[in-house]
């Protein structure tokens, strides 16, 4: 399960339509809280979130997740070029990010190597 | 002086102010000559020949006059051009033989009684009485005095009816803005028939009867203008313009109907800016002032006063055109710092477009193409492609170099407006932004993009002061109201670090800016913008911290009252 989360109605629906076109199962939410309040360690596979959000934004949720589900692999996605959120986020671990508009086949690409990472963690971690 | 002997000689003199004219001769000269008349004439009225009255006035001497006398006579105010002359060239040709007389009669008196004539019109005197007496002192034998009473006509109230003409004649003429005065009576008669017969409404009277502009026009007539009227409108002779006053209102159609309607109400003067058709036939944007006679004025007056409005007409055009560029430029100083969430907020729509065409595409190339994900989705392109255009339209607008335009806002739309522009500015920086609109305010008459850019410039000057503040608490309160003068009142209030005190008086002033990369003029142009819009703008900081902006502007009909119209247009 992939778990979407923008602020943007019409970004977040355009991103549970490409995924679900890609046989992917997902989950939108509109911030932070809300995706925060739903989660729990193991629910989901993925996390592709806005970098600018109202209250949360991406930054900080990802911090929350460090502690809470760190190996849940992060996606941003965000329509500022913004060099230093994007440096910060993959120095804390996410898998990708990219600046909107978003080309489907790159985003795919990136879905199934942080699924792959997930699957790979879960294997380590049981190790 | 002499005329003190005049008391103390004659118990009966008049006071040297008083309202009786005296005068002191020495006859001594004249002696000789009265003599002989005396002689010839044997007790019977002399007949005065022109010649001999003139040898006898030129042989009389003036000793002294009082104030009265030089008033009533008008004798020059230089006492040094009256005392020890004849009295020959300053007495009046009217009562010269009426003073021969008295003087005659006086040299053959034995007695000391006085001796008067009487004169019943003596130029603009009437019932002229002249007393002559010789003086009680034996010592002085050719000492006469006469005495004038002028006891009719208050001549005061002629001779300054007259000077009063002539002053106000000379002041229209050297006045230096042209004047015409005319002749509206014919026009008076009729409003006082149709008055008569129970017209009230003249305005539409006239639009039933357009005939009646018309006839006014022809019947009321220009008797006089002074020189600037002439060199207005380009004439050589004032006979062109002497006849009926259509001409005055060729140059707009309407105005002689104002002009009319004004005229019949009984209005003290009637103001409007029009443009008159000059005699070369160009049009002359001027001012026009009319002034009515009111009952107890001469009725046959009415001044009519053109002041030249085409310089400052054009200074005022020049004058908005640069407040237009200024304001442009201002706009786009503000959106240049907005670049980035402008970008931001186009990108979002832009995303959805993209990722839902090639979700689309994706099910059309199915082995089993998806038409019904494919029609759904491409709805939401069309939706989505709508949306960026509108903001795009939104940029385009505040972005865009036009001249003011005036119309009727709804000024809670026009709020509401500057909020959607500034949704993703103010989500990047983290404020909240409050608005409480109050819901029943009456319309404005304005510029919506200079008001937007107004309220946007507020907002974005709080959001920057906002930097500082922390997370917890950056908010911004917008109020919309309506204040007891009839003005529709914004005001914004921040949780920022407020306005250095020293700052809040030049904060209006060009150029004044506290911001590295800020231009300084973005709250001068809010000033102007504010201003021609007739509203005032304030800025203050508020007793819990922050700072409060707030400005007001007439709503609609206040607006119009005020000529704001006239100010945009």
């Amino acid at each position: 399960m992939i778990a979407v989360v923008d602020d943007d109605k019409s970004v977040r629906d355009a991103l549970a339509e490409l995924l679900e076109v890609f046989d992917f199962k997902c989950q939108v939410f509109e911030g932070a809280g809300p995706f925060l309040a739903a989660h729990t360690l193991d629910r989901f596979d993925c996390l592709i979130t806005d970098l600018n959000m109202k209250g949360m934004s991406g930054l900080q949720l990802q911090q929350k997740l460090t502690s809470a589900d760190s190996g849940l692999p992060i996606i941003f996605i965000s329509a500022q070029s913004a060099p230093e959120e994007r440096l910060q986020a993959l120095r804390s671990g996410a898998v990708a990010f990219l600046s909107k508009p978003i080309d489907d086949d790159v985003l795919y690409r990136h879905i199934i190597s942080a699924l792959n990472r997930r699957s790979n963690g879960s294997t380590d971690v049981s190790i | 002086m002499e005329l003190a002997g005049f008391a103390t000689e004659q118990g009966s003199s008049p006071p040297r102010h008083g309202p009786v004219a005296c005068w002191q001769f020495n006859l001594k000269r004249a002696g000789a000559f009265l003599e002989g008349i005396r002689a010839g004439s044997a007790d019977k009225v002399p007949d005065w020949h022109p010649g001999r009255l003139d040898t006898l006035l030129r042989a009389v001497q003036i000793v002294d006059v009082n104030d009265e006398a030089m008033r009533l006579f008008g004798l020059p105010a230089d006492r040094d051009r009256v005392l020890d002359r004849p009295i020959a060239s300053l007495w009046p040709e009217q009562s010269r033989a009426a003073l021969g007389d008295l003087l005659t009669a006086m040299a053959s008196k034995v007695d000391a009684e006085p001796e008067t004539r009487e004169i019943p019109v003596a130029g603009r005197l009437q019932h002229v009485v002249l007393t002559g007496s010789r003086s009680a002192d034996p010592r002085c034998p050719d000492t006469v005095f006469v005495y004038v009473r002028a006891t009719l006509n208050t001549p005061s109230a002629v001779i300054e009816l007259e000077a009063s003409q002539k002053r106000y004649r000379n002041l229209i003429s050297c006045l230096p803005i042209p004047v015409w005065q005319i002749d509206a009576r014919p026009a008076g008669r009729i409003f006082d028939r149709l008055r008569a017969s129970g017209v009230a409404d003249i305005a539409s009277y006239s639009d039933e009867h357009p005939e009646l502009v018309e006839l006014a026009t022809d019947i009321v007539h220009v008797f006089d203008v002074n020189d600037e009227a002439m060199h207005l409108f380009g004439g050589k002779h004032r006979s062109e313009f002497i006849g009926p006053a259509r001409y005055l209102f060729s140059g707009t159609p309407g105005a002689a109907r104002r002009v009319m309607l004004a005229h019949f109400s009984g209005a003290r003067n009637h103001v409007e800016e029009l443009k008159v058709k000059t005699f070369d036939g160009s049009l002359l944007d001027v001012l026009l002032l009319i002034s009515f006679p009111v009952p107890g004025e001469r009725s046959d007056t009415t001044i009519l006063v053109m002041i030249d409005n085409s310089g400052r007409l054009a200074a005022e055009a020049k004058l908005r055109k640069i407040e237009a560029d200024f304001s442009h430029a201002a706009r786009l100083s503000m959106l240049g710092e907005m670049t980035t969430s402008i970008a931001h907020e186009i990108k979002q729509p832009l995303s959805a477009i993209l990722m839902n065409a090639q979700t689309s595409l994706r099910y059309l190339r199915k082995a089993e193409p998806n038409l019904e994900k494919a029609d759904q989705l491409t709805s939401r392109v069309v939706e989505s492609a709508q949306r960026a255009s509108d903001i795009i339209g939104r940029i385009q607008d505040m972005a865009g170099k036009r001249a003011p335009t005036n119309a009727l806002l709804e000024f809670n739309d026009v709020v509401h407006q500057c909020l959607v522009f500034l949704r993703h500015e103010s989500e990047d920086k983290n404020v909240v932004i409050k608005a409480t609109l109050e819901p029943s305010l009456p319309p404005i008459q304005g510029d919506r993009i200079q008001l937007q850019q107004v309220i946007v410039n507020l907002i974005v000057n709080s959001l920057q002061a906002m930097k500082a503040a922390p997370q917890t608490r950056r908010e911004i309160y917008l109020e919309t109201s309506l204040d007891e003068s009839d003005h529709v009142v914004f005001s914004i209030r921040d949780t920022g670090t407020g306005i250095p005190p020293d700052h809040i008086e030049q904060i209006f002033d060009g150029f004044f800016t506290t911001k590295e990369a800020g231009l300084g003029i973005g709250l001068a142009i809010c000033q102007s913008i504010i201003k021609a819009h007739g509203g005032t703008i304030t800025a203050a900081n508020h007793p819990e911290g922050g700072a409060v902006f707030r400005f007001s502007i007439p709503a609609e009909h206040a607006a119009t009252a005020a000529g704001i119209k006239a100010e945009l247009a």
